[in-house]
């Protein structure tokens, strides 16, 4: 299993700040996964980013176990 | 009085303390000194605010901070860089994000400044949730 940290507006929309899923093999499955489990972020999640362990990644970015995950709504800090 | 450490980047849920901030990063050899403050302002368009809330992603965007002071060091000769984001329930007129930058000349500090609080505001994960005197709550639409 994997677990996603969820923030801001996802986190508002799951009701939680964190979701457990199936380990997905790559970002791009994370996000489908996401999408089709969670329908109320599927409008979301287009515009948001997928962090691993602390880095921006792209959808062709594998999955390790272990890494921490998290989805990035787009960010209005300042 | 909370004491700030040079070439600090921090998130924190107190007040920032902007003058013992710039105090940080003062030295003998920079002869300026620029501090830019991010202030929560009353109105975005016609929409009253009455606070914002911030979150943060805390281990991310504390990696964030460190990378643009590195990148702030890496592009211009400044003496020093301190940069804190206020986190949790913020009224009208308190300041949100502080940014201090010395270098030895004043066109590298306003330089370094803007490029730090503008890539804050890009890359770093945080958020702010507009809260309206009726007690309405939206996520911050970013421009």
């Amino acid at each position: 299993m994997l677990t996603v940290h969820l923030f801001a507006a996802t986190a508002e929309r799951v009701g939680a700040p964190r979701v457990e899923l199936p380990h997905p093999p790559t970002v791009a499955h994370l996000r489908r996964h996401l999408a089709d489990n969670w329908p109320s972020l599927a409008d979301l999640l287009p515009h948001c980013a997928v962090a691993v362990n602390h880095e921006y990644a792209d959808d062709d970015t594998p999955l390790q176990p272990g890494d921490e995950v998290a989805v990035i709504p787009p960010v209005s800090g300042g | 009085m909370k004491a700030y450490n040079s070439s600090m980047v921090a998130l924190t849920h107190t007040p920032i303390d902007y003058h013992t901030l710039t105090e940080s990063v003062r030295l003998p050899g920079c002869g300026a000194v620029c501090l830019f403050l991010g202030t929560v302002r009353d109105l975005t368009g016609d929409d009253v605010t009455t606070f914002l809330e911030y979150e943060a992603y805390p281990p991310m965007a504390e990696k964030k901070l460190a990378e643009i002071e590195a990148e702030v060091r890496r592009r211009w000769p400044v003496g020093d860089v301190a940069i804190i984001h206020r986190l949790g329930r913020l009224a009208v007129g308190e300041i949100s994000v502080a940014v201090a930058v010395s270098s030895p000349h004043r066109a590298e500090a306003f330089e370094a400044g803007r490029y730090a609080i503008d890539t804050l505001k890009e890359v770093v994960p945080i958020w702010k949730k507009d809260i309206s005197p009726s007690g309405e709550e939206a996520w911050s639409d970013p421009k």
